[in-house]
């Protein structure tokens, strides 16, 4: 049992004029893999070194099971972290870096030895025990730390970008093991990154962090299908989604929104009777991500269609399975992704259309909408 | 060619530091008379000097205070040296700047100069005579500090924060961690500490005056200058001889390390 509560934290560093964390407040359930995301700089890493215990709280109050432990030192807290640079002590083999907090807490000798074997199986590093870390892959050292962190058995993991020194091949590998760890070990854990990849699909839940400001919280699912304001709509996702200015207009009896000098229907979710929420003459942002823009020619059935758009491919850029079109249409520039079964160069022109269904809608101050 | 040059001048500066010392061992162990006489080989080799220093002096006694002396301040200062290195190089807190400067400072002010006020002090608190008195004023060192904190800013963070997690205070962290890192400046330290105790005449010169607490270098000082040798140049040599042994058996012995530390600490400070 971990239930982690921060309510109302602050931190403020001395050095800077806006505080880094401002009165983030944020309840993480027992057994839940929290994921942190946000842009460099958003105060990712000064959240989770507060809960660590690493840098103090100027404000505000952490607990953990509802025991306060905003002012606990680290080594009270039952916490452990995996490190970007995995941290490993260098002067120590791999069997004595992962045994080495058992022994800090003076566990008996046979006990340390049953659970660092124990460990070491789990992740697979049994051959590695008596090797130095400079031996080491980045690989192979990411999971000694790992190990070190698992063989405590706290109530809370904590890992501040631990797969950012890997390759890709081997972060897509990591990623798939850490998550596996944490079914099977089922405590609370906390992890930063700013690999919205990553973020997507480890996540129980997400937390998008921004100057130090909670800006949506929820499960991946929620977040991509529906984000709080046009931050996070344009921070997750890849390519980013196209965000046009639009203003409401009934003119001529049909409600639609104007962009540029294109006027769209009201997407479904707002003309079912929603219309009203939208004032005339006021700007509203419409939101449209690059995969859910289709080739006029080959829309799929049940997709609520805009009329097609003839726009010209200003760069098409190939990856592998999908296709990124940089288009225009009389001045309007997107992104559109395609599956890559269609062939597209740049400077072709071709008709595209955006599924209404799919589109959002974000007031002036960038708030969604609806 | 060039490279011939380069090594004879080499070997010459080399034997001219080494000859006093092979001259001393010899006369050591030159038989008691022919002494000074006539250079090398003029006789038989004896350990007859060596007999004559342990027949004289207490000996036992002096280098049993030597060592006691030497190696209480060589463990004191690699403790506290590293304590103070550990705090200016990772701890943050208000003033560290100054307390470094006040650290840098003391090593500029002449040994000499404070040797009456430490002397008033050690006589004042009743120390003359006694080990505390010997090793006391010597218990940490401004070089030492500088020494360790140089090394220590140079070891990541990453692992002190890692040794909070996984339990450390921040004594455990400079002795689990720190120290097993920094063992070349550690070996450096603490020859460098040793050498200077073990050598040291003038403070036990000053601090104690009853025989049975001096130190080797101050019985030999008092032996050779007292007239107690007879004036006879071999038993002197012979008991220079003692000690300098086991300085020699500890650089030997630490060497690699000794090297590594010097090197290191000049191109990071
Ligand atoms: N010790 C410090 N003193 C002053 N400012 C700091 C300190 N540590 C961090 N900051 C500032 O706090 C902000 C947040 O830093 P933080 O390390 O939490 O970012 P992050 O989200 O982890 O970024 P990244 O993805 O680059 O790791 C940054 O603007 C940084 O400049
Ligand atoms: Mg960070």
């Amino acid at each position: 049992m971990a239930k982690v509560i921060f309510e109302k934290v602050v931190k403020r560093y001395q050095s800077n004029a806006r505080d880094t964390v401002r009165e983030l407040s944020l309840a993480i359930d027992d057994g839940e893999f929290l994921v942190l995301v946000g842009p460099s700089g958003c105060g990712k890493s000064t959240v989770l070194r507060m809960l660590a215990g690493l840098i103090s709280v100027t404000d505000g109050k952490i607990s953990i099971d509802g025991k306060d432990i905003t002012r606990l030192p680290p080594k009270d807290r039952d916490i452990s972290m995996v490190f970007q640079n995995y941290a490993l002590f260098p002067h120590l083999d791999v069997y004595d870096n992962v045994a080495f907090g058992l022994k800090m807490r003076g566990a008996p000798k046979n006990e340390i030895d049953d659970r660092v074997r124990e460990a070491a199986a789990l992740l697979g590093i049994e051959p590695l025990l008596h090797k130095k870390p400079k031996e080491l892959s980045g690989g192979q050292s990411q999971r000694v730390a790992v190990g070190r962190a698992i063989v405590r058995r706290p109530k809370v993991f904590l890992f501040d970008e631990p797969l950012s020194n890997l390759d890709a091949k081997m972060r897509t590998q990591m990623r798939a093991e850490i998550s596996r760890l944490h079914r099977r070990l089922k405590a609370t854990a906390i992890y930063v990154t700013h690999d919205q990849c990553e973020a997507m699909t480890m996540a129980d839940r997400m937390v998008v962090l921004h100057d130090g400001v909670i800006e949506q919280c929820g499960t991946p699912h929620e977040i991509y299908s529906a984000p709080r304001n046009t931050f996070v709509a344009t921070f997750i996702g890849s390519p980013p989604m196209n965000l046009f200015a639009a203003e409401f207009t009934s003119a001529g009896g049909a409600a639609g929104l104007k962009i540029n000098n294109l006027t769209l229907p009201l997407p479904p979710q707002l003309s079912a009777g929603g219309a009203a929420r939208l004032e005339t003459g006021r700007k509203y942002t419409f939101g449209i991500r690059p995969e859910h823009i289709y080739l006029a020619e080959r829309i799929f059935p049940g997709v609520n269609a805009c009329a097609p758009l003839a726009c010209e491919v200003e760069l098409a850029e190939s990856m592998g399975n999908d296709v990124v079109l940089h288009c225009n249409s009389g001045g309007l520039a997107f992104q559109a992704s395609l599956k890559h079964d269609f062939p597209v160069k740049s400077g072709d022109r071709i008709n595209v259309v955006f599924a209404l269904d799919k589109s959002h809608i974000f007031g002036e101050n960038g708030e969604r909408g609806i | 060619m060039k490279k011939l040059i380069l090594y004879l001048i080499l070997v010459c500066a080399a034997v001219s530091f080494i000859y006093p010392f092979l001259w001393m061992a010899y006369i050591s162990v030159e038989s008691v008379g022919d002494s000074g006489a006539a250079g090398f080989l003029s006789s038989f080799l004896t350990l007859g000097n060596y007999k004559a220093v342990f027949r004289e002096i207490p000996i036992g006694r002096a280098l049993l205070n030597s060592a006691v002396v030497a190696l209480s301040t060589t463990a004191s200062v690699l403790f506290f040296s590293s304590l103070v290195g550990y705090a200016l190089a990772k701890l943050r807190f208000s003033g560290r700047e100054t307390v470094f400067l006040i650290v840098l400072l003391t090593m500029m002010i002449p040994g000499q100069l404070t040797l009456i006020p430490l002397y008033t002090l050690i006589v004042k608190l009743g120390w003359t005579d006694s080990y505390a008195g010997l090793v006391a004023p010597w218990m940490i060192s401004a070089m030492g500090i500088l020494i360790f904190r140089q090394t220590f800013i140079s070891i990541p963070n990453d692992l002190i924060e890692a040794a909070r997690m996984e339990g450390c205070g921040e004594l455990r962290i400079l002795t689990s961690i720190f120290w097993p890192l920094s063992k070349p400046a550690m070996v450096t330290v603490g020859i460098i500490t040793f050498m200077n105790s073990w050598n040291e005449v003038l403070w036990p010169m000053m601090v104690v005056r009853r025989q049975e607490m001096m130190t080797m270098p101050q019985m030999i000082t008092t032996f050779s200058v007292g007239g107690q040798s007879g004036g006879e140049l071999g038993v002197e040599m012979a008991a220079s001889m003692l000690l300098i042994i086991p300085i020699l058996a500890a650089y030997t012995f630490f060497q690699k390390y000794f090297i590594e530390g010097i090197a290191s600490t000049g191109i990071k400070g």
